[in-house]
Formats: C-alpha cells, structure tokens, sequence
C-alpha cells in the first residue's frame, strides 16, 4: 500500500461512505425515491436511471438530485468495461498457473494437510501432482502451464492473483459470493453494481450481458446475475451467439419489418393521443419512447452478434474454424463486439450444468481440465490480442477464475480427481488499468492455502470497481436500513499491488 | 509523567522490553493507528462492542467482551489477537489486515503495557472523529411512529369524510386546488383493480352503469364496493401484496434449489384470510404464533389454519449445505426478524444486528432481545415438517380417486412410452453398483437408530456421527428370505449410509426387502413408500423425484421402517440400472426420455408433472406442511451475536422489547409479558407473547403501519412514502395527523379491512381524476398534498391477468399446487438442469392467475420479472417501476402476448362472424381488451391499419386482427390506471 493511498482513508469526504454513515443527502429511498442511495459518475448514466426507474409508489423527483458522489477522487477511472470470463466449477490453481516444483515429486504420497471441500474437513489425502508441465514466458518469466501455450504469450499483460480466498467450497454458495460479493442470497451482482454505478454507454444495447455455455447455466441458474433489491433493469441479460440473440428480440414468425413497424405507428399514434389527455403523467410519454428502442434494438444487437462481417483472420484467430474453440470464441469475439458498442460488463462463463460440463473435476482431472483449457486457451489469448490492436485493452478490464480452486490431494481413493478448495486459489486481470507481467501472493508449498498477501473476494471486486472509477467503500445502495455496498458495510481495500 | 494503565499489575511483572526499542515512545507511533483504524468505530459516540478509544479512562473500561489489553500477559491481549486476523470472526479492523507496520506499532505500545501519557500528549486528534449526524439516536425521544396514538382534531370545513378533512385542510393552507371527481367509468376500473386485481367485466360494467343512472353515483359505488369486495378475486389481489413483503418464494435456493413442501397452503391460507376478512390482528398473530395459539382453537378448519399460517416462518432462503452451519442458522434467524420488524413494527433492523442502530433507537442488545422471541424455531431445517390435517374441502381427493387418477396416468404413460420410435433413449440396464444388499456377502455398514422419525433425521446435513453402526440387513432371524447382519427387533429403525456419484445416472434402482412399512429418501427427498411386508427380494425403479435428488459426490440415503407384527427385517440396495419389468420403471424411462431431450412436444414431461400435481394434491388426512415449531418449552440461549457472528458471543439475553416501541403503548394495554420459562409443553410461548403485545401495547406501532400500508395499496405510495421503515431513515408521513386518524379507523373497525376499505374508498380522495389544475400539478408535482389520485400502473400479474381476461382465457380458479406457464426454451437453458429445470401444466392451469405461477428462486418467470415482481429473497414493501425496452420485446414479441393476442382476436372473429365489416371488427377488440366503447376516429384508424396491414403486408384478416390486438396490449391505457 502506498502512502498517498493510505491518505485515502483519513479523507473525510470518504468517510461519508463508511458502514452504516449517515449522510443525510445520500438517503434516498429504495421506496420513496425509488432508487436508493445513488452513485452517478457518468451524464449518461443519470439520464438512464432517472429515465428507466422509479418506485411504484410515484415520487416524482429525481432521485439522483443532490446525491453524493461516491467516486473516489483521486482514481481515474481506467476501465469503462468488464469482461468477466467465469470458469465456472472451479480450475485447479496447480494445475494451471500457481506453479509448485515440489508438488511433483509427491505425487501418490500421503500427506497431512487439512482441507476442506464438498467432503467436509480433511486432515490430510494422497498427493495428486500437477498434471502439466510448465514452462516460463514473456518479458516477466512467468510459469505457465501447458494447459495454456496460447494464452501464455499474453502473460506480460496480465496481473496474477495467486492468493485469493473465498466464503464457501460449495457450488451454490460459492458462486454467489464470486458474483455478488455474499453467501447470503439476494444481493445484487457485480454486473448490476457497475451499471448501476455508471449508467450505460449504448441505449440500444442492454448494460449487462451474461453469455453463458450450451450446456446450460451456473447452479443457482440467473441468482448469479441477479439485480437483488435494485431494480430488474439492472439485472444481466442473457445474451446468445446462436439462435435469438435476446429473449422476445426476434419478431413473431410471419411478421415482417414493415408490418411491425405500421404497427407501431399505429400504436405510437393511440400512446400518443392518450398520452395529450394525461400530460401530468410523464410515465406515458417514456413508455412511448421505450417501444422505439425496442424496435431499434431488433436491429441493433442482430448487429451487434453478427460475427460474419469479422475478417478471417479474426475468426482464426479467435479459433472460429476449430469445432473445440468455435464456442467459446464466438462468445469472446462478441464480448469484445459488445464493449466496443459501450456494454458496461459482459461475463462469459466457461462450462455449464454439472459434472465434467464445467470445470468442477472430481473424476478425472486431466480429461476435465484438458477439455476446458483446450476451449477457451486460444479465445482468451485472441480477446487479449485482439483489444490490444483496437485500442481496447487499456479501457476494458479482463477477468478470469473460477468460484474457487482445487485441493493439491485427491478427492478419492483412486483418480486425478480434486475437491473443491476456497482456501486458496489464483484468478488474473487483464487491461484497464492493470500492471501486465506481475504476480501477488502466494499459496503455501503446496498450493493448499493462501499464506502471503490473501485477498478475499471483496478485495477483488474492491479493485474491479475502482478500477472503473468507483469507490468500492463509497458505492452504496441504500436497503433494509443499511448502506449497502458490493464489499460489505465493513469495505474492503482494493489490491493495489495490481494496479498501474 | 507517564503512567500506565495497568500500573499496579505491569509493576508486578518482570520489565518488558519492547519489541523494537525504536523511538521508545510506543504511545506515539499507536496512536496515529488508533486515529486513522480504530477512532471511527471505537471512539465518540461509536462504541461498537463498548470498547472506545476515546481517552485513556474510556479504554481502561474495556469492552463487552472484557479489557483490550491485558494486564498479566500483554502479549496474549486481544488487541492483538483481532488485528492478527488469526480468527476470522474476530478480525479487525473489519476493512482488512493492518500493515504489517502499523500493526508492529499497537504490538510495541500493548507489550510495553499500553501506556497513555497525560494531558495534550495523550489526547487524541479527533476522539469524536465519526460524530453521529442524526440527534439523540440513543434517546427514546419522541418520534412520530412510536408517540401514542391518540385521535388528531379534526380540521374545520365541509367535507364529510374525515379523510377529505384532512386533505383540504392542508390544500386549503397551500392555497392548491384539488382535481374534480373521476368519471364513473374510471372509477370502476381503478375499484377492480385496486381489489381484485383484475379489469371490471363487461357485465359488472353494465350493472354498475345502470346502477349509477338509477339510483345515483352514491349507492351505486357502495352496491360496487360489496360486490368487489365479497369476490373470491379480491383474496387473490391483497395475498400478492402481502406476499411480496414477506419474501414468498417456493424453492429453498442455492444448489439444489428444492421445493418447499407444501409451501402453497401458506399462500391458499393468505388468500383464505383476506377473502374471509380475518382481523389483520388474528392475521398477523398467527402468522407470528400459530403453532402456540392453536391450543386455543376448537374448529379442526381453524387448528390447520392457525398451523398453516405459520409457513411465513419457512419461506427464507435456505442453504442446505452451508459452509459455517451454526452461522447459518444465525442468518436464518436474522431474516426472520429483519421480515417481521418490516412487515408488523415497520422498523428495519438489519443494521442494528452488527452494532446500535446509529439512527434509530434500537441497540445491538435490543435486536438480540427481538431475536430472542424467535430462538426457539432452531430446530427447523428445510426439510422438516409437521402434519397438518385439513377437514376435507375443495381441491381435495380422496385416496380412491388418487388411486383411480394413478392407474389413468400409468395407462396414459405406457401408451406415450409404446408410441415412442425403436432407437428412443432407453436407461442402460447395465449399472454400477452404489449400495450391495446383503445377498451378496459384503454389506455396507449402515448408521441406525431404534427410534420413529424425526424432524431433519433423513437430511443429507444431519449429523449421524453418534448413532450406531452395523452391517445390513437388519432384522430378526428366521424373517423369510432374509440375511441378518444387525439384530433388530424393536418397533422403529432409521438407516443412514452414503454412496458417491462422479456424474448423475440415467437411472437408480433398489433392491429392496421389507417386513413391514418402509419409507426411502434421498438426499432428504422422499423417493418410494410401501406399505406391508413382502417375503423375498424386489426391485423398484425410482422415478424422477429421486434422480433429480442426486448430486455430484456425496449422496445419503435414508430408510425408515416400522414394524408391525410378525417377521421384521429390511434391507436396501442400490444401484444405476434399469429393469423394464421393475416397479416404476415406466416413469424412469419417461424421466431418460425428458433428460436426454427426446421429449420434443413435451408429452412425458406434461404427464410427469401432472403424476407430481396428483402426489401433491391434499388428501383428506394429515399432510405434512413446512409450519414453525419450536422443540420444547426452553429454546437455547440467546447472546448478542458481536458484529452478527455466532462465534463472538456477547452478553445472554432474554425476550424483551425495544424501548423505542414500547414508551407510547396507550395507558389502558397491558403490558408486555415476556413469556417466563414454561415447564413443559412443545413451544416458548414467546412469539404469542410478541402477538399478544403487538396488536394491544403495541398497536400504535402496528396500526400506523398496516393503515400505511393499505393506504399505499390504494392510493400507490403510503402516506409514509417508505411503508418498510418508519425510522428516522425513511421519510416522515405527509399527513401524519391523518395517518393517525386512519389508524384508528382501522383498530375502531376490529381490525376489519374490508370495512376500512369501504371507508376510505369512499373519500373524495379517492374519487378523484388523475388530471387536475395545472396550477396545483406545478405546485406539487410530486402529489404530496393529496390533489389527485396518481395514475398507477399495472403489476406484472395484473398486467398478466389482465391480457388473459380481455383474450377469455383466465382461469380463475382459487387455491392448490403452483403452476408451470410455458416458459421458452432459452429461458430454461439459463438453469443448470436446463430439462428439468421447468414443469408445464395444462392449459387451463397454465391461463391461471399469476398468484399461482411457481415462484422458483434460481428460475424467474421472465415476463412477471421484467415488469417489476421482485425479487423473492428478501422483504419488498414497495416494489420499483421501470420502464425499459425490454418490456416492450416482451409484450410485443413474447410468445404470452402473442397468443392473447390471436386468441382475443378468434375470440371477436368467431363472435360477430369471420365476415364482418372491419369497423365491427376492430369495435369488438377494443370492447373485449380495453372495456370501453370504441370511438368514431379510433375505428377509422384502426381500419386503416387492417387493411393495410392486409394489402401492404400480406397478412390474412386474422392475422391483421391479431396484430391490432397485440397493440391494444400494448397500450398505455391497457397498462395503466388513472
């Protein structure tokens, strides 16, 4: 921690964002103003959520005049997107880019060690080593393991997390936890925070996009993109590369362009004539403008995942002509399509359903873990490449992990099989605002526990935020008497060490 | 001089050197750790924990958990036992861990005994560095929503209703005129909605028109207001409010998602409650104490309500597997409270389960007292149960007809199964073994208990570490065909063992010999009863119920059985193959048929969930129903739970009250009784002590908020516009004087809410337009003062219910299981199991209204999600309104909206004659979708867009009618009230 940032903390216009503070102007009803305490950096993103949202029980004003800004002054924001790529079930962090020689050579052995997993509290187990060999890259020397030769050229951009920790080693709560900050259900997820913070870049187009793997969602299924207590309008859209991009998106079967369109004329003239009797009813005239985006929505997001208009070489290099990478490509190459057309945070999940549909390598690690990198490797390394050349890096903030790590011991008397472990495991940064090249905290010797420089999950999410211009301990929600905040009423501090 | 402040005892030790002899001035280098870490929550008036570090004095007292450093090892202090983060419910600064500077600081200083110098040296920069910016939280001074409540005066002028009174009195003051009457037209719409939740039919239109023209607006309302109030409809309307303040949902959440058994009959009793127009006092006690008022009960259809009422108890969220289980509990306990102190007292309390509300009189120690009266519900889990015996009623079979119904759905099944192609999925006979039975020599080691069932005894959680273990089979020699392991010749056995599964199987079968009844779960799920004995092994094939039970890893199977007479004996075995011949195995088959996806039209998956409609459907005998219930008359020790967590217990508590609520009770209430201990019965008596008080003592409190709250139901926002919080964090009343005088409208009319309806529905206020002077719109256009009634746009359900009024097709039958409306594919496939993610119901259950769509936490029904239902985890006392684009995708593309749309279109085409001119047409659209006539120029229109539509765009005339009806849904003044 730098000491201008520790400064930070003594500022008092900071401290109106402190748990439970009350400042008087940043109490706005989740009820009677509609739209709780409010965070608002962007003109944009006041018209939006002036225009898109108020309580059911008609408070007129503005909620967001005179609310607090929660910004953190001294950071810029770095970042205007997030990509989040989710591999969903867990990777295993020794397997892919916590790298620990000595974890080889006890292979087989039995070991003490305690862990704690879907099988409860462990005091020890066999050894599984790691699977991969792994080799150093880039200007910083980085281990990589061969699960990854593609995105191991990328590794001068990337900022590695190696000690992160979480809540829970179980599924359901874990995922909540990686997406909305609790294990408690019904808090609001990171996506909506960010939207909710900034407001969106693009009308046409929703702020919150979530991809997700044919083999269908995360468990807890859309409570891992939920808006929570705030309003539906912040909640992520799912969004599809094949078939209907976006749920009711595509026109009835038999109903052209044209006839829709005379249809809405019609409409717009009858909203239009009831609308002139009720002026003192501005909810009228809103809803009215609404069907004109929706209309301009059909055309806009079919635009938006059209990859046909890419060159070849971005679609090789995106692996779109290999049946293994097609995918999840196309789902990365529309990430980057998306944020270039201004969505705030896109998160793509890697693996879906259970079992070996998803990370989350029970039986046979190395058929698991060979077949999720061997999809995804080469697309994320493209996506970096790719945003890179476009400019785009140095404003979209990339993310990768996973709800948690794996155990270094097998689960199982036989197999290559690993358990769940929230005790320690790596994620990594990309772009806006990240140090490229850089590695913090450590697991122990065996990649079983966090030991040097934890981060929690807060923390991450602390500097996802910030990195977006936001003050994580200032972004606040006000509901159910509290301040609440994406890192807890208790804050958490971002992980400088990654920022640049 | 310095001095220390542990002097007499650091004297008595041998002298410490400090850890970096340094400056040798600890004090200084803490200090600047203490100001910028500790001051904001441990100085001034922030005592969290009573610890502050405000002075030298303020420390030495220590805090609630005893003194910061301590005096005979320093070292050992728990100073530094918090800001090591060893323990992570202790952990502080909360923000994170210190650096390992600063923390090296407070170590030097409390080794060296924690000196504190006198005078300036030892006065910190800003001891009160995070001052409280709302006056007097601490004092219970007074505060509009706990002042007694006493009659206001009524203000001078000619109004009858007092309501009325008091908004001219205030208009009159602002010089603000007010908006005229609304027309009766209106008005009878704006009444059914507000009631019933529906749009007037055409025939209440008819009558309550005449009505108006006979015997004047006057009678003709109130004769409106009976008959609105007296249909079933109204029940459906008012139980969705209330709903949503209680977080109705009917799934548990996280992983497995599992549904709340019988969750349906707490929503069928709301609905039962308000059309019975059941005192909100009795209303709301027995949803606080049901299971404890009902030993005052004689009428059996009482008895099961009182139970039945208690399901509010069971409607959180609930994590099977949570990580820290004791914590979990805690949070459990909390959102009981945090929905009660919302929905009864208006309080929001969340804040004050970590440290003192720092705006509202309520401390950290009141909130654990509160929590205390619910303590005794720990011995819930998610899946107990209690019986529940209904007196026979509608929606009822009985067992001869379930019989007859089952025999009809296997028929039906072995039908759909004999019609399916040669290379359908078919379950492979082959499987792995996961549980040998005891023929083959090597049994499994089973845990038993001797003993009937209990509540949470077969769920995967349940801690069987104590129970006894032996191999299978279990029984008494001599049984026929029967391998005894374990001797068992008492009444009762449990069995518990575990089996692993790396992938969920295709199929799961038992082998299984009983002698007598026996009853098999997974994972805590029921999966297969039988009655009787048989006299050699059998296989059963278990159905879809049990294989969706199944998880990755670790599964539990529990067995009970029950003797009868004669032979005993059980043993169960499992494995993943299937038998075409076994028992079940044609809903196995169906089950493979839906998971692999071959069920393209969705036959197998209709007769599946119809086979699970009918296992749900209440026989005429105790069922089992997720109610509260407390374990006996001693519930555990409550303690203040520090900064919320379990495992930094504060002081015990006992049930009490927060002072704030009880300094305005009237003088003639009795007083809050805590419930002492009783010595025996099956509950505390706490929470009917709670009831007893709220709606006596307590009333001024509970009054304000559900007259509030009816008010907001009405009139769209609360005379209080934040009905959730009456805190000095919400806003004050607009009328407080008048929400008073409601207040005792309501405790005056024995709590009956249809006659406070009656009353207030019959102000000018609520007669009145939504448009009115432009002058008073410009003054107040927030309508504060009351000027006009605010337009309101529909909910979600009613604007569901509504399109299926206007298309003919609503169902409005009351009460039974939840139901499935068809919900896209790409909307399941958001779902981990995207095939067995969503059931589907019939048609006409399916056109049912939206009360009874299933309310599936991971899964939302889109269309009511996007228009604002909320969220069903936590309490909503108002919900939002937006308006977003994907709205109108939805009611203009979405497949619901669509086929209304033609229906209402078929619906006028097959009425007036698929001939008629295009004027009729249209005139017959909008009669059926808006309820009124159409006018001159709106049928030109519309005919020019049929025929448009019809010559520009080759669409047929119904199709061109369809799509002018899909409009018409799409109208504003479809969506909205005025």
């Amino acid at each position: 921690m730098t000491n201008d940032r520790r400064q930070d903390a003594d500022d008092p216009a900071k401290k109106d964002g402190r748990a439970c503070s009350l400042s008087r102007r940043q109490l706005l009803w989740e009820s009677a103003a509609g739209f709780g305490s409010v965070a608002l950096t962007g003109m944009l993103g006041s018209e939006f959520l002036a225009s898109t949202a108020k309580a059911a029980d008609g408070v007129r004003a503005n909620p967001l005049a005179g609310a607090g800004r929660p910004v953190d002054a001294k950071a810029v924001a770095r970042a205007k997107h997030v990509i989040f790529l989710f591999m969903y079930g867990g990777p295993s962090q020794v397997d892919t880019f916590d790298y620990k020689p000595d974890l080889y050579r006890l292979d087989g052995k039995t070991i003490d060690v305690p862990t704690f997993g879907r099988q409860g509290k462990r005091g020890g187990g066999r050894v599984v080593g790691p699977k991969w060999r792994f080799r150093q890259y880039g200007e910083c020397g980085k281990w990589i393991s061969d699960l990854f030769p593609h995105l191991a050229t990328q590794v001068d951009k990337i900022a590695f997390l190696h000690s992160m920790y979480a809540e829970s080693p179980i599924h359901g709560s874990a995922l909540l936890n990686m997406n909305c900050g609790r294990i408690v259900s019904g808090h609001p997820s990171i996506g909506s925070w960010v939207n909710y913070g900034l407001g969106t870049l693009n009308r046409d187009l929703p702020g919150y996009v979530v991809m997700l793997d044919e083999s269908g969602g995360p468990i807890s299924g859309a409570k891992n993109w939920t808006s929570g207590y705030m309003p539906a309008s912040l909640q992520g859209v799912q969004v599809r590369t094949e078939g209907t991009p976006i749920l009711g998106l595509e026109r009835p079967e038999g109903l052209t362009d044209p006839a829709q369109r005379a249809l809405l004329d019609h409409l717009g003239r009858e909203n239009g004539l009831h609308a002139a009797a009720r002026g003192q009813n501005p909810e009228l005239s809103a809803r009215i403008e609404q069907f004109e985006l929706a209309y301009r929505m059909q055309s806009a997001a079919p635009e938006a995942v059209e990859l046909g208009t890419e060159t070849e070489e971005t679609r090789e290099l995106y692996g779109l002509n290999d049946e293994r990478t097609r995918r999840f490509g196309s789902k990365c190459l529309l990430a980057r399509r998306l944020v270039e057309r201004g969505v705030r945070f896109v998160q793509v999940y890697s693996g879906g359903g259970h079992n070996d549909d998803n990370w989350d390598a029970h039986g046979d690690l190395v058929f698991n873990h060979t077949r999720h990198a061997g999809r995804t490797d080469k697309p994320i390394a493209a996506l970096l490449v790719d945003l890179e050349r476009r400019g785009l890096l140095d404003e979209t903030l990339v993310v990768w992990g996973g709800e948690f790590g794996r155990q270094p011991t097998a689960e199982y008397a036989k197999g290559t099989g690993r358990d769940h472990n929230s005790w320690g495991f790596t994620m990594w940064m990309a772009g806006g605002g990240v140090k490229g090249g850089t590695s913090v905290g450590q697991t122990d010797e065996l990649g079983s526990k966090a030991v040097e420089d934890r981060f929690h999950v807060k923390n991450l999410h602390a500097t996802i935020l910030h990195l977006m211009g936001l003050d994580p301990n200032g972004l606040s929600y006000f509901f159910g008497g509290l301040d609440q905040k994406l890192v807890g009423v208790e804050g958490a501090e971002p992980i400088w060490k990654v920022v640049a | 001089m310095r001095r220390s402040l542990l002097l007499p005892l650091v004297l008595a030790l041998p002298t410490l050197e400090p850890a970096h002899a340094g400056t040798g001035d600890t004090f200084a280098d803490a200090r600047e750790v203490i100001e910028r870490r500790c001051l904001s929550c441990h100085g001034g008036d922030h005592r969290e924990s009573g610890l502050s570090f405000a002075t030298a004095e303020t420390f030495a007292l220590g805090g609630s958990r005893g003194p910061a450093v301590r005096a005979d090892d320093p070292a050992r202090s728990r100073l530094l036992e918090v800001v090591s983060y060893r323990d992570p419910s202790l952990a502080m600064p909360p923000q994170g861990v210190l650096p390992e500077d600063e923390r090296a600081a407070l170590e030097r200083w409390v080794t060296a005994g924690a000196p504190w110098p006198e005078g300036d040296e030892g006065r910190l920069a800003d001891p009160d560095a995070h001052p409280l910016e709302v006056d007097g939280p601490r004092e219970v001074s007074a505060w509009w929503a706990y002042d007694p409540l006493v009659r206001p005066p009524l203000p001078p002028g000619d109004a009858e209703h007092p309501l009325d009174r008091h908004v001219e009195a205030r208009l009159a003051a602002e010089g603000l005129e007010r908006a005229g009457r609304a027309r009766p037209e209106t008005l009878l719409r704006r009444a059914s909605f507000k009631l019933t939740g529906l749009p007037p039919s055409a025939a209440l239109r008819d009558r309550f028109l005449g009505a108006v023209a006979r015997d004047g607006f006057d009678a003709a309302w109130a004769a409106l207001l009976d008959e609105l109030l007296e249909d079933p409809q109204y029940g459906v309307a008012q139980a969705r409010r209330w709903l949503d303040l209680v977080r109705y949902a009917e799934t548990n959440g996280y992983e497995r998602d599992n549904p709340k058994l019988n969750v349906w009959r707490y929503r069928d009793w709301v609905v039962r409650a308000f059309n019975q127009d059941l005192p909100y006092d009795e209303f709301a006690s027995l949803q606080l104490a049901g299971d404890e008022l009902v030993e005052e009960l004689e009428d059996p259809a009482d008895r099961a309500d009182a139970l039945l009422a208690t399901g509010v108890h069971r409607l959180g969220v609930w994590d099977d597997e949570p990580v820290d289980r004791g914590q979990a509990r805690s949070d459990e306990r909390a959102d009981i409270v945090d929905t009660f102190s919302v929905a009864l007292f208006g309080t929001t309390m969340g804040c004050a389960r970590c440290h003192d509300h720092k705006a509202d009189p309520v401390t950290q120690r009141e909130y654990f007292e509160l929590t205390a009266h619910f303590r005794g519900l720990e011995g819930q889990n998610y899946s107990s149960h209690r019986p529940v015996a209904d007196p026979p009623g509608p929606g009822m079979i009985t067992i001869r007809e379930r019989d007859a119904r089952r025999a009809e759905l296997d028929a039906r099944l072995a039908a759909a199964l004999d019609a399916l192609p040669p290379d359908a999925p078919t379950p492979s006979p082959e499987g792995e073994v996961l549980i040998p039975d005891a023929r083959g020599g090597a049994p499994v080691t089973w845990r038993l208990a001797r003993r009937g069932p209990f509540d949470g005894w077969a769920a995967p959680g349940f801690d069987d570490s104590d129970w006894e273990e032996g191999p299978a089979g279990f029984g008494r020699k001599g049984t026929p065909a029967s391998v005894v392991g374990t001797d068992w010749h008492q009444k009762h056995i449990l069995l518990r063992t575990t089996f692993q599964l790396d992938r969920i199987p295709a199929a799961l079968r038992l082998s299984l010999h009983h002698d007598d009844d026996v009853r098999v779960f997974i994972n805590g799920v029921p999966v297969m009863e039988r009655e009787g004995y048989i006299v050699e092994y059998m296989t059963v094939q278990l159905g879809p119920s049990a294989l969706d039970a199944l998880v990755v890893g670790r599964n539990v199977i529990a067995v009970q059985c029950e003797q009868d007479f004669g032979g005993q004996y059980i043993d169960v075995g499992l494995d993943t193959g299937f038998d075409p011949d076994a028992e079940g195995a044609p809903w196995a088959w169906a089950h493979e048929v839906i998971v692999s996806g071959a069920d393209e039209d969705g036959a197998f998956r209709g007769l599946v969930d119809e086979k699970k409609t009918l296992e749900d459907t209440p026989i005429a005998e105790p069922y089992p129903a997720q109610i509260a219930f407390e374990g006996g008359p001693r519930p555990g020790q409550q303690h203040v739970e520090l900064r919320g967590s379990v495992h930094a217990l504060g002081e015990p508590v006992e049930p009490a009250l927060p002072a704030a609520w009880t300094a305005g009770s009237a003088p003639d209430s009795a007083p809050y009784s805590p419930a002492g201990v009783r010595d025996s019965g099956r509950s505390s008596g706490r929470r009917s002590a709670l009831a007893a008080w709220a709606f006596d003592g307590g009333r001024h409190v509970t009054a304000r908020v559900e007259a509030n709250r009816l008010f907001q139901w009405l009139f769209g926002r609360g005379l209080c516009r934040t009905p959730g919080d009456f805190g000095r964090l919400g806003e004050r009343p607009t009328h407080p004087e008048l929400l008073d005088e409601l207040s005792l409208g309501l405790v005056e009319r024995g709590w009956s809410r249809k006659e406070w309806l009656r009353w207030v529905m019959s102000s000018e206020a609520f007669l009145a337009s939504s448009s009115g002077p432009a002058a008073s719109f410009a003054a107040d256009p927030r309508n504060d003062l009351l000027w006009r009634f605010d337009p309101a746009r529909l909910s979600a359900e009613e604007f569901r219910d509504a399109a299926l009024a206007a298309s003919g097709e609503l169902n409005t039958r009351l009460e039974g299981p939840w139901i499935f409306p068809p919900m896209a594919a790409e909307v399941r496939a958001t779902a981990s199991r995207p095939n067995a993610a969503w059931g589907r119901s019939s048609p006409e259950d399916a056109a049912r209204r939206s009360l009874y769509v299933h309310v599936k936490r991971s899964l939302r029904e889109p269309l009511l999600a996007v228009l604002d239902q909320p969220d069903p985890d936590l309490p909503c006392s108002s919900r939002f309104l937006t308006n977003v684009p994907t709205q109108a995708l939805l009611t203009l593309n979405g497949d619901f909206a669509q086929r209304r749309a033609r229906t209402l279109a078929a619906k006028v085409m097959g009425e007036l004659g698929e001939d008629a001119a295009l004027d009729e047409l249209a005139e017959g659209c909008v009669e059926g979708a808006l309820a009124r006539p159409a006018g001159a120029e709106e049928v030109s229109r519309a005919r020019a867009l049929l025929a448009s539509l019809q010559r520009d765009h080759g669409l047929d005339r119904a199709g061109a009618l369809a799509l002018f009806c899909l409009g018409l849904f799409n109208r504003n003044e479809f969506l909205w009230i005025d």
